[in-house]
C-alpha cells in the first residue's frame, strides 16, 4: 500500500484558497528556500522535532523515568521520551486515512464554498501516491488545490491535472532562489502552459532582496505572464522549528514598507499585487 | 486587640442590626466609597420584618423604597434605581429572570386592578393591588418632579410617565422608557441578573410605527437605543453580583417568533452595530441562531464579536429548543426561550427557573475520593465506583430552597394572578431550577490519564497517585507533566474520548432525573461560573492541575492540540439527554488574526451549528496584549474580555482571572 507522508492536516485554514479548507502539508520538496517556514516539510525523509525544553533532564530535574534515557547514558532512545522531546515531524497515511481525514469539514466545504488544499512541501512529489486520494474527493464533489511551485519531475502536474480545481502558484523570483534561473522560467512558462485552463493564484513571498531587485522580478513576471500576484510578506513564525530541527536560523523578516514600494512599483507596469493579509 | 474588640463588638450586636450595617457597608461600595455622612443622609436600608408575613413584608418594603427612590434629572431616560437604597431578606435570593417586556409594554395598571378584583385569595388580591397603587404612586410622583425641573426633555418623559402605565406606549421612545421604568424596579427590589429579552422583536412595531408615521428617524432611532443601552450599564458596580461586570443583564437577539419565522430585523442590526461602536461590557448580547438567520446578522455578530467584547454569545435555538420540549416545556412555549442571564434556558415571562442557585457538582472531586479510597483490579472497576460517588456528589448539591418572593413580578409574569399565586410560589408556569456541573474536562482528562498510565500501560500505580494528590506533585513534576501534557485529552475527536464524555453526560443526567428541587424537575447544565471559585481550595487532580489551580472554562480544551475546528466538532458529537439543558457552552479564545476573514469565520460558526453546537462565546485576544495589559493597565482603560457568561474590563478582574485568560491565550495561540 502506497503511504502518504503528511506533516500536518490544518482544519479550518482561512488563508490557502477559497472558503474555509483543510490544508493538508506534504513532506519533500526539491528546493530548499532559506526562509521556508515549514522547514521539517523540506526532507522527505523522517525526521524528529526536538523541543529541549520539554527535556527534564536538561531542566535538572531529577526523574527516574529519565534514568533509562540515551541522554543520561542509558538505552532509550529521545525519539522514545515519554515526555514528548522528541515528536516525529510527519505521519504516514494510507489513501483511506487521508480522505476521511478531509471529509471531516466535509459540510463546512459546502457552506462556505471551501474545500481541501494540498500543500507542502512540494505537493506534486506524491502525486502518484495522491491520485487515489483525489479521486475519491472529485466524487465527492469536493474542491480541490494545490499550493505548489511547478518544480517537480516531468509528468507529475499531468497526473493531477484533471482533478485540481485551483493552483496556487509560489513562483521563486527571489534573487536567493530562481529569479535569475532561465531553465525555471522556461520550464514555468511551460508548466502554466498546460494549465492554462485552470485557476490559478500567484504567489510571491516578499522578502527585502526582492525590493532590492524589483526591475528583474518584474520583468521576469512580465515574461512568465502573470498580471495578477499575492505577496506573502516573509515573517519569523517558523524560528521556533528550526531549533527543533537543529537547523541554522537566519531572518528574512521584511521591511513592510517595501513591500508597499513594492505594489506601487508593480502597478506602472500593470501588474495588480496585493498583501496577502495572514 | 483590633480583631479582639471587633469579636466582642460582633457579640454584642443582634443580628438584625449587623445586618442594617451590612447593608449600609454595601451600599458605601456600590457608590464608590461615599463619605459615612451622605450615607447616612441619602442612603436608606430597609430590614425585613419578622413579625409579619414575607409576602406582606416584601409590599411593605416596596412601599417605604418607592417614596424613597430619587432618581438622577437631566438624563436621556428616568431610570428609577436608587443604589442608595437597599431592600434586606433573608430568604435566598432570586435572579437570572426574564420578564416579557413585550407582555410589560402592553400592560395596563387599570386592566390588571379589574383582574385582581375578581381574585378570590382576599390577602393575595390586597397584596397586589397595593403593589399596582405603589407602581403609580412613584411613576406619578417622578412625572411630577420632571415637570417642575422644565426642559424639553423633562417635559416628554413627564408624559410618558403619566401615560405609560395604562397600555401600550404611544411611541418607540416611550416604550423604550417604560422598559426602563419597570426595569429599575426589579432590580430595585433586589432581585438580580434581570435580563431584557427579545427587544428586537419587541420593539420592531413601535419602530415601524414611528418611521411610517414620519415622526422618527433611523439616526434618531438609534441615538433612542444608545441612550437606552448606555442607561442599563450606568450601574454595573451596583447590579455586580459577584465580579464587577456580573450584572446578566442581556438583550436576546434574533430566533423565531411563536410561527416559527425568524425575526432579526433592522433593530437586530441596530443593537449589534451599537454595542460594536460602544465597545462595553454591560449590557451584553445573546443571539439566537437558526439555519434563516440573515447573513448581515451574522456578519454585525461576528464584527461585534471580533471587537473583542465577547458577545454576542450564540445559542443555537433548534437544538436547545427541541431539548427543552423533552424535558417538559410546552412545545408552544419554546419559540420565546431566553436565557437566566448566561446562557441557562428558560421561556422569558413564564419561567421562574432559578437555574444557578446550587453549589456547582465539582465532577473531580469524587474521582480524588475514589483514587484515594483504595486499589482497584480494573478501570472498569475504578470507574463503576466514580460513578457510584458521582451520583452522591450530584445529590449533595441539588437541595429545597426558600426563595425570596415577588410580588411585582407576579403582577407580570403569565397565570400567576389567574392561579392566586405569588410567581415564586407556583404562580409561573414554570419553576425548573437547574444545577451545574463543573471540572468536566479535567474529569475527563484525569480519568484518560489513570485508564493508560495505570492499567493500560502499568506504568504507574493506584498508590503513585495517591502520593500525587497527597504532595501536590511535590517531587514529582515529572508525573504531573505525564498526566497534562501527553495522552488523549478533552476536546479531542477520538472514540475513546468522545464516548467517556458521553458516558458521564449520560449518568449525569440520569442521576439528575430523579432529583428534585422544590419537587420539581432538576435540569443540569456543564458550564459553570464557578471555575475559579470551586478551584481555589480544591486539592491537585489527575490531569495534571495542581491545588488551587483552575478548572477548566465550560466545554474548552486543556491542550493547545485542539484547536477550534476539533472543539467545536468534538462538541457537536456531545449528546445532552433532555434534562441537560441547562448551559452547555463552547469556550474558545481566538487569536485576533481571525479578525481578518471575518466571513470565513461566520461559515465555521455556522457549521458547528448546524452539526448541533450548543452555544458558543468567544473571546478575541492576544496573549501579548493581556499580558501587557496585566502590566500596564493604564495602557488599556477600555479593554473588555469574556468572563464566564458576562463580559467585563480587563483591569478591573481580580489577578487570577486575569492569569487564567493570559494561559487560555497561550494554549489557544499554539492550537
Amino acid at each position: 500500500m502506497k503511504l502518504l507522508r503528511v506533516t500536518n492536516i490544518q482544519r479550518g485554514c482561512v488563508f490557502d484558497g477559497p472558503g474555509v479548507r483543510t490544508t493538508v502539508f506534504l513532506k519533500g520538496c526539491s528546493l530548499k528556500c532559506p526562509w521556508c517556514c515549514n522547514p521539517e516539510t523540506i526532507s522527505c525523509k523522517k525526521e524528529w522535532f526536538v523541543d529541549d525544553s520539554k527535556c527534564l533532564f536538561l531542566k535538572e530535574m531529577h526523574s527516574e523515568i529519565c534514568e533509562a534515557c540515551e541522554r543520561k547514558g542509558g538505552t532509550r532512545y529521545i525519539t522514545a521520551c515519554p515526555f514528548g522531546v522528541a515528536e516525529p515531524t510527519s505521519l504516514d497515511y494510507s489513501e483511506e486515512e487521508l480522505f476521511e481525514c478531509i471529509l471531516h469539514d466535509e459540510n463546512l466545504y459546502r457552506i462556505s464554498g471551501g474545500g481541501v488544499t494540498f500543500s507542502g512541501g512540494e505537493p506534486l512529489l506524491q502525486a502518484e501516491e495522491l491520485i487515489p486520494v483525489l479521486e475519491r474527493l472529485k466524487g465527492r464533489g469536493i474542491n480541490i488545490a494545490f499550493e505548489t511551485t511547478l518544480v517537480a519531475p516531468p509528468g507529475r502536474l499531468g497526473k493531477v491535472k484533471d482533478f485540481v480545481d485551483l493552483y496556487i502558484v509560489d513562483v521563486k523570483l527571489q534573487p536567493q532562489m530562481l529569479l535569475n534561473n532561465t531553465a525555471y522560467i522556461k520550464s514555468l512558462i511551460k508548466s502554466l502552459g498546460v494549465l492554462r485552463d485552470n485557476n490559478i493564484i500567484f504567489r510571491l513571498v516578499f522578502v527585502d532582496e526582492v525590493w532590492e531587485n524589483r526591475e528583474k522580478v518584474k520583468e521576469q513576471l512580465l515574461k512568465i505572464g502573470i498580471s495578477d500576484i499575492e505577496l506573502l510578506l516573509c515573517h519569523n513564525l517558523g524560528k521556533i522549528k528550526y531549533k527543533r530541527l537543529s537547523r541554522d536560523y537566519f531572518d528574512f523578516t521584511c521591511n513592510e514598507n517595501n513591500a508597499a514600494f513594492f505594489l506601487s512599483f508593480l502597478s506602472k507596469y500593470g501588474i495588480s499585487a496585493t498583501i496577502l493579509a495572514c | 486587640m483590633k480583631y479582639f474588640l471587633k469579636q466582642i463588638f460582633k457579640s454584642v450586636i443582634p443580628d438584625d442590626l449587623k445586618n442594617i450595617i451590612r447593608g449600609y457597608r454595601l451600599i458605601r461600595r456600590r457608590n464608590h466609597g461615599i463619605s459615612l455622612f451622605k450615607i447616612l443622609h441619602l442612603g436608606k436600608v430597609v430590614p425585613s420584618n419578622k413579625n409579619i408575613n414575607y409576602l406582606d413584608d416584601y409590599v411593605r418594603q416596596f412601599s417605604i423604597i418607592a417614596r424613597r427612590i430619587q432618581v438622577e434629572k437631566g438624563t436621556a431616560y428616568v431610570y428609577p434605581f436608587d443604589n442608595k437604597i437597599l431592600r434586606l431578606f433573608s430568604r435566598q435570593l432570586i435572579c437570572s429572570i426574564t420578564v416579557d417586556f413585550g407582555k410589560v409594554l402592553n400592560s395596563d395598571l387599570n386592566e390588571i386592578r379589574k383582574r385582581l378584583e375578581k381574585v378570590s385569595d382576599l390577602s393575595f388580591r390586597q397584596r397586589e393591588l397595593k403593589v399596582v397603587s405603589i407602581i403609580e404612586s412613584l411613576a406619578l410622583r417622578i412625572a411630577k418632579e420632571l415637570n417642575n425641573n422644565n426642559t424639553e426633555r423633562n417635559a416628554m418623559l413627564s408624559s410618558y410617565l403619566s401615560r405609560m402605565l395604562y397600555g401600550a406606549p404611544e411611541s418607540f421612545d416611550e416604550a423604550l422608557q417604560k422598559i426602563l421604568f419597570y426595569d429599575a424596579l426589579f432590580w430595585q427590589m433586589g432581585h438580580l441578573h434581570i435580563g431584557l429579552g427579545r427587544l428586537d422583536l419587541i420593539l420592531k412595531d413601535y419602530y415601524d410605527n414611528d418611521i411610517n408615521r414620519g415622526i422618527l428617524t433611523e439616526t434618531q432611532a438609534k441615538q433612542y437605543l444608545k441612550s437606552f443601552l448606555l442607561t442599563l450599564g450606568k450601574d454595573t458596580l451596583s447590579k455586580s453580583a459577584g465580579l464587577l461586570g456580573d450584572t446578566g443583564q442581556y438583550i436576546l437577539l434574533g430566533g423565531i417568533n411563536s410561527k416559527g419565522i425568524n425575526i432579526d430585523n433592522i433593530l437586530t442590526g441596530y443593537f449589534l452595530d451599537l454595542m460594536s461602536e460602544l465597545r462595553i461590557p454591560d449590557p451584553k448580547l445573546i443571539l439566537r441562531v437558526n439555519s434563516n438567520t440573515d447573513s448581515k446578522i451574522w456578519k454585525k455578530s461576528i464584527h461585534c464579536i471580533m471587537t473583542g467584547i465577547g458577545s454576542p454569545l450564540l445559542m443555537n435555538e433548534g437544538v436547545v429548543m427541541n431539548k427543552m420540549t423533552q424535558f417538559g416545556y410546552d412545545p408552544s412555549d419554546v419559540w420565546n426561550v431566553g436565557t437566566s442571564a448566561c446562557w441557562e434556558p428558560l421561556i422569558i415571562g413564564k419561567s421562574f427557573d432559578q437555574n444557578n442557585p446550587f453549589m456547582s457538582a465539582v465532577a473531580i472531586s469524587p474521582l480524588n475520593k475514589v483514587i484515594m479510597s483504595g486499589d482497584y483490579d480494573s478501570f472498569e472497576h475504578l470507574f463503576d465506583a466514580y460513578k457510584e460517588a458521582y451520583e452522591e456528589e450530584l445529590k449533595s448539591v441539588v437541595k429545597d430552597i426558600q426563595f425570596d418572593c415577588s410580588p411585582l413580578f407576579t403582577l407580570f409574569f403569565d397565570d400567576c394572578i389567574e392561579k392566586e399565586n405569588d410567581f415564586t410560589e407556583g404562580g409561573a408556569v414554570y419553576s425548573y431550577h437547574g444545577a451545574q456541573v463543573v471540572s468536566l474536562p479535567n474529569t475527563i482528562n484525569a480519568l484518560l490519564n489513570i485508564k493508560r498510565l495505570v492499567f493500560d500501560e502499568k506504568k504507574y500505580t493506584l498508590s503513585d497517585c495517591r502520593r500525587a494528590l497527597d504532595v501536590n506533585y511535590e517531587g514529582m513534576e515529572d508525573f504531573r507533566l505525564l498526566l497534562s501534557s501527553t495522552g488523549k485529552k478533552f476536546g479531542a475527536v477520538d472514540e475513546e474520548v468522545i464516548s467517556l464524555t458521553n458516558n458521564i453526560i449520560a449518568y449525569t443526567s440520569e442521576v439528575t432525573n430523579y432529583l428534585r428541587s422544590n419537587g420539581n424537575p432538576v435540569k443540569i447544565g456543564f458550564s459553570s461560573p464557578n471555575y475559579i471559585g470551586e478551584s481555589k481550595n480544591f486539592p491537585a487532580s489527575l490531569d495534571g492541575r495542581k491545588q488551587g489551580d483552575p478548572f477548566a472554562v465550560h466545554i474548552s480544551p486543556l491542550s493547545s492540540k485542539i484547536d477550534i475546528s476539533e472543539i467545536l466538532e468534538f462538541s457537536s458529537k456531545l449528546v445532552y439527554k433532555s434534562n441537560c439543558i441547562n448551559g452547555n457552552v463552547v469556550d474558545f479564545i481566538l487569536p485576533s488574526s481571525y479578525i481578518k476573514q471575518p466571513d470565513k469565520m461566520i461559515d465555521i460558526l455556522k457549521n458547528a451549528c448546524d452539526k448541533g453546537t450548543f452555544e458558543i462565546q468567544l473571546n478575541v485576544m492576544d496573549k501579548a496584549t493581556l499580558i501587557d495589559a496585566k502590566a500596564h493597565p493604564e495602557k488599556y482603560p477600555n479593554l473588555v474580555v469574556r468572563v464566564w457568561g458576562f463580559s467585563a474590563y480587563f483591569n478591573d478582574l481580580p489577578e487570577e482571572y486575569k492569569d487564567n485568560l493570559i494561559r487560555r491565550a497561550e494554549i489557544y495561540e499554539v492550537a
